[in-house]
């Protein structure tokens, strides 16, 4: 991966406009058909995230890429609006992050190594809000693969107590019924 | 006669008439309610969330986090120091807490009383609730059989360290050590307000609407003291979550604000009594919670029977030099207890090193402790554009605090026979002895450094005397209010130092015997 220094200043003034512009778009970027709260760019580069934090051998079955992020989705769909526009806010910094680290690409579009690269340097950023933009997409990458049965098998987990089945709550009846459509 | 409506049965606007009306059905208000009730006082609760009978319960994380949790536990304070962990359902918090029911320490009541003025919650006059609350939820002591290995550990480590530790008491019923305290309990074991309070409530005819948040208050404002005339209400669609297009009015003589430490003060804000109240919002502390994570050879399954089987007490207050500077404690210290997908995303790092701990997860213990947020470096709670701002307790002593509680975590989990030891910073710290312990020695701790979560939160509307400097006064009374009271962990003028459900419990019985006096 090529990459080339700039400074502080540049890379601060690049951010606000690559931001301003990329907000401006994202906005115009319409929902995925499968989703209700994330737009085809973000699922881009949460798909991308998954992949660079998640053990690779999960990545063979796209079914389960796909309800990975539905249930993403359906979690980010019923929290609050502040709580959205603080993950919305995470997955564009986290998109334009590399290009201020020398990296000619944005986050989606890099390569597997190096979207690890740039999450391990984002997690260890002297900046408040790029530590936390990562770093909460950390937690919700693992809560929601390791929320998932398929994932317990490989962790020795032996499920829920009691092996009850699932019982659905009215949201996610909800969250089904648009999602089906 | 009906008692529980729920969002399908609300199809229009309606005017409901009551004498006490309690917002908000955990610890404090599920108490307060059955006890008015029961009293012959007519009193309706209110709840944000949804009413989920134990049967609706399965165990599994994310779907139970979404049915009982406040934002699906992802709401975080502003600087990101930890994720905020409430109840979002009837019987609030109490459904996903770990059943520690601890009086509260002579000690800091006495530091209520003498410092902050407060009266009538000295441990004289809370003794007479104690034995009553622990026979309705059969408190108890665990027996052995309780105990699961990183609690047996810990037990180990207080007596091969001399440090101070004690048996927890716990609110359970016929447990089945599933492990799920923080699911909810799907055996209805867990004596919370679901099954012990509310239920008592229900089955005496008490009127409870769920999925009904209150939005606002209607003031009959005077010099000397103004009166809430209607609480205005709306019910919310459960299913999409979005609010529904119609009003509750609702009168009462009385009404009891009991939303809960994250919530209560910032429903009072959100109506605009800042200006009336000072203090409104301030002295705010959460329990923030520093956890390590530790790898031993033998199998651990911390994620099954109870979490807190045994807790050392012996750092629970701080302890000063001569000169007034801190040298330890001011936290409690138990054995952590989280199931695979919460531990997941509190083990840091990515990629192969995260999930080498995850295959190791019947092998992983570990410790978490409650933080005592010093009084000096209390956080607060904001309301501006139409949404709360959780600002947490930070300071200078807050950090040494933190740093020797994983500091002591550290010991401990290598002095019951760690192999290794993971101290979750965003980035992650791992050690392999107690000669690694020099690594933690300059981490800074500012904001989002550790992955912790605050479960416990107080403060907000603090009580006392002066209006100055509190909200409330020794009798749960707003300030300059007739008829508004609050009643759960806002009115606490610091942290009670141990898990606050009880004490929120013993207040609200308090207050109960006042109002029983007032509306006589």
């Amino acid at each position: 991966m090529n990459k080339l220094a700039i400074s502080r200043k540049k890379f601060i003034l690049g951010t606000f406009g690559f931001l301003g512009v990329y907000a401006l778009g994202s906005h115009f970027i319409t929902k995925s058909n499968r989703t209700l709260f994330l737009s085809k760019f973000q699922i881009r580069v949460i798909e991308k995230y998954l992949k660079a934090t998640l053990p690779e051998e999960i990545f063979q079955s796209k079914l389960y890429e796909r309800d990975l992020i539905q249930r993403i989705d359906e979690e980010l769909f019923f929290v609050n609006e502040s709580i959205q526009s603080e993950f919305m806010g995470a997955i564009l910094l986290v998109e334009i992050y590399p290009l201020g680290k020398g990296y000619w690409s944005t986050f989606s579009n890099l390569d597997s190594k190096s979207a690890k690269e740039i999450i391990l340097k984002g997690m260890q950023s002297s900046s408040l809000s790029v530590r936390a933009a990562f770093s909460t997409l950390r937690m919700l990458s693992f809560l929601i693969h390791y929320g998932q049965k398929d994932s317990w098998q490989k962790i020795g987990y032996s499920g829920p107590y009691g092996g009850f089945p699932e019982k659905l709550s009215e949201s996610r009846i909800y969250y089904r019924n648009q999602t089906e459509g | 006669m009906k008692t529980i409506w729920e969002w399908k049965d609300y199809k229009e606007s309606q005017e409901i008439r009551t004498k006490v009306c309690i917002i908000g059905s955990g610890c404090g208000g599920a108490t307060l309610a059955r006890e008015l009730l029961l009293a012959g006082i007519d009193t309706i609760i209110l709840e944000k969330g949804g009413f989920y009978p134990t049967a609706t319960f399965d165990n599994w994380e994310l779907n139970m986090a979404g049915k009982i949790s406040g934002e699906r536990n992802l709401q975080m304070d502003t600087h990101y120091q930890a994720n905020l962990i409430y109840g979002n359902n009837v019987g609030g918090a109490s459904v996903h807490y770990w059943a520690d029911s601890y009086r509260t320490p002579i000690d800091r009541l006495n530091l209520w009383e003498e410092k902050f003025g407060i009266r009538n919650h000295t441990d004289s006059d809370l003794k007479p609730y104690w034995p009553v609350l622990e026979e309705r939820l059969n408190v108890h002591l665990p027996r052995e059989e309780y105990y699961n290995r990183m609690n047996q550990k810990l037990r180990l480590g207080s007596n091969t360290l001399g440090w101070s530790g004690h048996p927890v008491p716990q609110a359970r019923k016929n447990c089945q050590k599933s492990g799920h305290c923080m699911q909810g309990c799907a055996f209805g074991a867990k004596q919370s307000q679901l099954v012990t309070h509310i239920d008592e409530f229900i089955r005496n005819q008490g009127r409870l609407f769920s999925d009904m948040e209150a939005d606002g208050f209607e003031l009959i404002r005077s010099e000397k003291r103004s009166k809430v005339k209607v609480l205005l209400a709306s019910p919310k669609d459960r299913a999409s979550g979005k609010k529904m297009d119609l009003t509750f009015r609702i009168h009462a003589d009385i009404f009891v604000i009991a939303a809960g430490g994250f919530q209560s003060s910032a429903l009072l804000l959100s109506n605009g009594l800042k200006k009336d109240l000072p203090a409104l919002g301030e002295f705010f502390g959460m329990n923030a919670s520093p956890m390590v994570h530790a790898l031993f050879d033998e199998e651990m399954i911390s994620y099954r029977n109870i979490p807190a089987a045994f807790g050392i007490d012996e750092f629970r207050n701080a302890r000063f030099f001569p000169n007034g500077n801190y040298k330890e404690g001011g936290f409690m210290l138990m054995a952590n207890q989280l199931q695979p997908a919460t531990l997941a995303s509190m083990i840091p790092s990515i990629g192969e090193e995260h999930f080498r701990w995850m295959k190791s997860l019947n092998h992983i213990g570990g410790t978490i402790g409650w933080i005592d947020d010093p009084e000096e470096e209390l956080g607060r709670i904001e309301w501006k554009s139409k949404t709360k701002k959780i600002i947490a307790p930070d300071g200078p002593k807050t950090r040494k605090v933190m740093l020797d509680l994983i500091e002591k975590q550290v010991h401990l989990n290598f002095a019951v026979g760690a192999k290794e030891v993971l101290i979750p910073t965003v980035s992650g710290i791992r050690l392999t002895s107690l000669r690694d312990l020099q690594k933690i020695k300059t981490i800074n701790l500012g904001p989002h450094s550790l992955l912790m979560a605050a479960p416990h939160p107080f403060g907000g509307c603090r009580m006392g005397e002066n209006p100055k400097n509190s909200v409330v006064n020794s009798e749960h009374r707003v300030h300059r209010f007739e008829n508004l009271f609050v009643a759960d962990s806002s009115v606490f003028p610091t942290g009670p130092s141990v898990d606050p459900s009880f004490t929120i419990m013993a207040f609200s019985l308090r207050l109960a015997d006042h109002l029983k006096e007032i509306l006589k």
